[in-house]
């Protein structure tokens, strides 16, 4: 190792929450490790806007869902700033006229709402909900752990494809072929067959369809929806709510990265990744810097790494194909508000209303709202999911007033038409739909904003708006993320990892990702010093 | 009653005809065509014996149109190259051509193709296979467009010891100087054409090309002035023996395209005896690793020569060594250069180094006897001089 100013052990491309993990962790173990960030602060999707004066509001993710608390002990995240007000965020299909249904499985106030809506519903639900358990713990081990490959022509490859069919036919045979069948289908299917209450499941497919490009009666959507409550589920804390909204622990994460030496850089664009005879060895970034480091961790998009950074005639030309190739198109909008009060949801208390609540009268609906993205139109009803996180963070609003956060899905990265206008029709579209909702929440605006997909590519430097840089699906996931060649640490440039949203197993404010590189990039580390 | 046709027979397929099909035609007394590359091409215009005479003693003509062209153009065309053929394809000099050899991503050989590079801007490729979307996938990132030309030029060979005199008689001053692999551009009367020192026959040739307008007219003069060789038309029978002659695997025959087959089915250039086309130490290029994993550990498969004892044709295309069936016949011909029996084989690499005697199945009860011998089977020395012999 070279102590020249500008050389380091490990270089992290992107200061988001999986660049900072990576950067925390590496530093935490003695590496000398500097983060590149393009924007001037850090936490990409973690950001954190000003709507009015005092008044914040997340900026792009509302929630930190499957965040390993491991990580939180063993970064000692508390210490540095880390303040988690709520575990086990849950969901709530939210009604107009008060009769809200909890999505909780376990808890028997969930059962009684939906008896209220459906006698049949309340006795399909314990059925349905360990059918959905079945299918997101058969997915787990594949979750969790690295994915093995696709074609296992290693004992020990051969070995963890056994243990994988091993694991899924432990629940016996009948388990096996129920998940062997409903993987590859689709939402709206498993839903129409279970329930007859609208509302139930208009909410549950908005939550199935949350991030994904495809609405519930695609082939696939389910396994989305599994894979994303597998990445909720392997948290024990499931899904947090953190003071500060998300940022609160890309700052924490920053801070226990620092404090261990690491040093993190923003406004600091890297132009491209330099190679020496197939190995990394270091960044060259836009402003002319070079900086030397035999391991580098990308946790931007596969497609920028590979072809932009790297450059694709350092690949395969079948593999930089396949890279083009990657479908990253799965984009949302946010939408946030500052209102005078809280809004009258009817039949609605605080603690109902700190929850995610899920907006969609019905499955159809979300059919209809998803339908738009694929002709680059606008949702006329858009769904989305709501929070109100300053009912239990006090720091984000002063007193008795109150922040709105939307996400809405199934907003086209292309619009028809153009952007000029499309932001403002879509929040009005938003306010008018909540309005159903709450009456007086139109009149409670005091200021809002409204991030279309190019801004949040912008703004947050979320590639194409798609949080999971690249679409998750069956062609597209797990030993075949981003693509089956450059999957786990077999990519064509030693020292090089992906360890972004883009790698196994995908999206979301998880740093599972990051957990895998930094493992490969110790590996990696250990063959170079033999 | 009328019978019901379950495959295309060779009458129900359109003729495709090439620029030169107009005297091809005229010289094609057997009438007997093949397709190649969706061209109609003369199989054996006379006899397959007198025209391979003529290829190895004398001048012959063919018709090479069923070659894929692509022009390259760009400022990294070099580079290109070399990322899509064995990490030295570009290094081609101009006024010169060179051999190279497209592998897929899993080392598999898509095809081995010529680059020829007549001038400073001009580059073109020529392939036996059509390979333009692989070669536009391939070019992503680079400063590269990649045009087919194969309908805009007419491609004809002109092969045998006396193919030097040949052309110099038509009005080609200098080519004797053209050293193997050089390319030059000539004119004979107004037309333009480019000639460049190759053949895949093992002997002295060279492959003539000129504007698809100017076809008829550079065929004519070269047969009319070269009148005194007695230049005879070969067909692709003819050039298929020469070809395995020179030892040369043949695209379709003893490997195919790794882009149309299965892993398993395609071939390395390691496997095919063509480690020379590629740089394994060299810049990167697609196949590259996959090459080296396959050169760490022991290849599955090698491409052999084989000579058979006697002058029967085997029945059988299995190769049987001491353990049973150890590999396949992919081309076998009567040599009448070397007057005996060759072959290629596909084996099993393991037996390479522990048998190289094999049994084939041949007429009757019998088995003929076969032996692994080196390529080329028939070498001319006549090939590599500058200036070629005079005949």
């Amino acid at each position: 190792m070279s102590d020249a100013p500008n050389s380091y052990d490990v270089a992290i491309v992107g200061g988001g929450h999986n660049g900072l993990v990576a950067a925390a962790l590496l530093a935490r173990a003695g590496k000398r490790v500097v983060v590149c960030e393009a924007l001037p602060s850090l936490g990409s999707a973690c950001g954190i806007s000003t709507l009015a004066q005092n008044i914040r509001a997340p900026k792009c993710a509302h929630l930190v869902t499957g965040f390993p608390p491991g990580l939180i002990r063993k970064l000692k995240l508390h210490k540095h700033g880390l303040t988690v007000l709520q575990k086990k965020v849950g969901r709530v299909a939210i009604d107009p006229d008060g009769r809200h249904i909890p999505l909780d499985p376990k808890t028997k106030a969930g059962r009684q709402a939906i008896f209220n809506w459906s006698s049949r519903d309340a006795d399909a639900w314990p059925e349905f909900s360990r059918t959905l358990d079945t299918l997101i713990w058969s997915l787990m081990p594949a979750y969790r752990n690295q994915a093995p490959r696709l074609i296992p022509d290693t004992l020990q490859s051969r070995l963890q494809w056994l243990q994988h069919y091993l694991r899924g036919r432990r629940r016996g045979a009948a388990p096996f072929r129920s998940l062997l069948r409903l993987l590859p289908s689709n939402v709206a299917d498993l839903l129409d067959d279970s329930f007859e209450t609208d509302l139930l499941k208009g909410a549950l497919a908005l939550d199935a369809g949350l991030g994904s490009f495809h609405g519930p009666s695609s082939p696939g959507s389910l396994f989305y929806w599994a894979w994303q409550r597998a990445s909720e589920a392997a948290s024990k804390s499931g899904t947090l709510q953190i003071a500060g909204g998300p940022a609160g622990l890309t700052n924490a994460l920053a801070a226990a990265a620092r404090s261990h030496g690491a040093d993190i850089r923003v406004a600091a664009r890297v132009r491209s990744i330099t190679v020496e005879r197939e190995k990394a060895c270091g960044l060259v970034l836009q402003n002319g810097d070079e900086i030397a480091a035999p391991i580098i961790i990308s946790t931007i998009d596969p497609q920028t790494t590979y072809l932009k950074l790297l450059c694709s005639r350092h690949l395969d030309a079948g593999v930089a194909g396949d890279v083009r190739n990657i479908r990253m198109r799965a984009s949302s909008a946010k939408v946030n508000l500052a209102l005078e009060r809280l809004p009258s949801f009817a039949k609605a208390n605080e603690q109902l209303l700190a929850g995610r609540l899920l907006v969609a009268p019905g499955l159809p609906d979300v059919e209809r709202a998803s339908n738009g993205q694929k002709y680059g139109m606008l949702p006329d009803h858009p769904v989305m999911e709501v929070t109100l996180p300053s009912i239990t963070d006090e720091s984000l609003a002063p007193e008795n007033h109150h922040v709105l956060s939307a996400i809405v899905p199934f907003v086209p990265y292309e619009l028809d038409g153009g952007w000029d206008k499309g932001g403002d029709i879509l929040i009005d579209r938003v306010i008018k739909t909540l309005g159903e909702y709450a009456p007086d929440l139109p009149d409670l605006v005091m200021a809002g904003e409204v991030l279309t997909p190019p801004d949040i590519e912008s703004h947050c430097g979320v590639a194409r708006a798609d949080w999971h840089q690249g679409e998750v699906a069956f062609d597209q996931a797990m030993m075949m993320r981003p693509t089956p060649q450059l999957a786990g640490d077999a990519g064509p440039i030693h020292g090089l990892f992906l360890g972004g949203a883009g790698a196994h197993p995908g999206g979301g404010l998880t740093g599972r990702p990051a957990l895998h590189a930094v493992m490969a990039a110790v590996r990696y580390s250990k063959e170079m010093r033999r | 009653m009328s019978q019901i046709h379950t495959h295309l027979r060779p009458w129900d397929q359109a003729v495709r005809p090439t620029p030169l099909h107009l005297r091809t035609s005229e010289f094609n007394v057997t009438n007997s065509w093949t397709e190649e590359l969706g061209w109609t091409l003369p199989d054996v215009y006379q006899g397959i014996k007198s025209e391979h005479a003529a290829l190895r003693n004398a001048c012959t003509l063919s018709d090479l149109n069923a070659l894929a062209t692509y022009r390259l153009s760009g400022t990294e065309v070099r580079d290109y190259l070399n990322r899509l053929a064995g990490g030295c394809g570009g290094n081609v000099k101009a006024g010169a051509s060179r051999r190279i050899a497209i592998s897929h991503d899993g080392g598999g050989l898509i095809a081995v193709g010529i680059v020829l590079r007549p001038d400073e801007t001009n580059w073109f490729l020529t392939v036996p296979v059509r390979c333009l979307d692989w070669l536009r996938l391939s070019a992503a990132g680079f400063d590269c467009t990649i045009e087919d030309v194969s309908q805009q030029f007419c491609t004809l060979a002109v092969e045998g010891p006396s193919a030097c005199a040949a052309l110099l008689a038509a009005g080609c001053g200098g080519l004797q100087a053209l050293r193997p692999g050089g390319v030059r551009e000539f004119r004979i009367g107004s037309a333009k054409i480019f000639v460049a020192r190759l053949s895949a026959t093992g002997g002295l040739g060279y492959e003539v090309r000129c504007a698809l307008d100017d076809a008829l007219f550079v065929f004519d003069r070269i047969y009319r002035d070269a009148a005194l060789f007695r230049p005879v038309l070969a067909g692709h029978r003819a050039r298929d023996i020469a070809r395995l002659e020179a030892g040369h695997p043949s695209l379709g025959h003893d490997y195919q395209p790794a882009i149309h087959v299965t892993r398993a089915e395609s071939r390395t250039v390691l496997e095919l005896g063509f480690s020379s086309l590629v740089d394994l130490n060299g810049p990167a290029f697609t196949g590259r690793q996959a090459l080296r994993a396959q050169q760490n550990a022991v290849s599955n498969r090698a491409l052999v020569g084989l000579e058979l004892e006697g002058a029967e044709l085997p029945v059988s295309r299995k190769l049987i060594g001491p353990s049973g069936v150890v590999g396949t016949l992919t081309s076998v011909s009567w040599s009448p250069s070397l007057k005996r029996i060759i072959a290629l084989a596909d084996i099993e690499a393991g037996m390479l180094g522990t048998a190289d005697h094999f049994r084939i199945p041949g007429p009757g009860v019998d088995t003929i006897s076969a032996r692994i011998v080196p390529r080329p089977f028939y070498r001319c020395p006549n090939a590599l001089r500058t200036p070629p012999d005079a005949h």
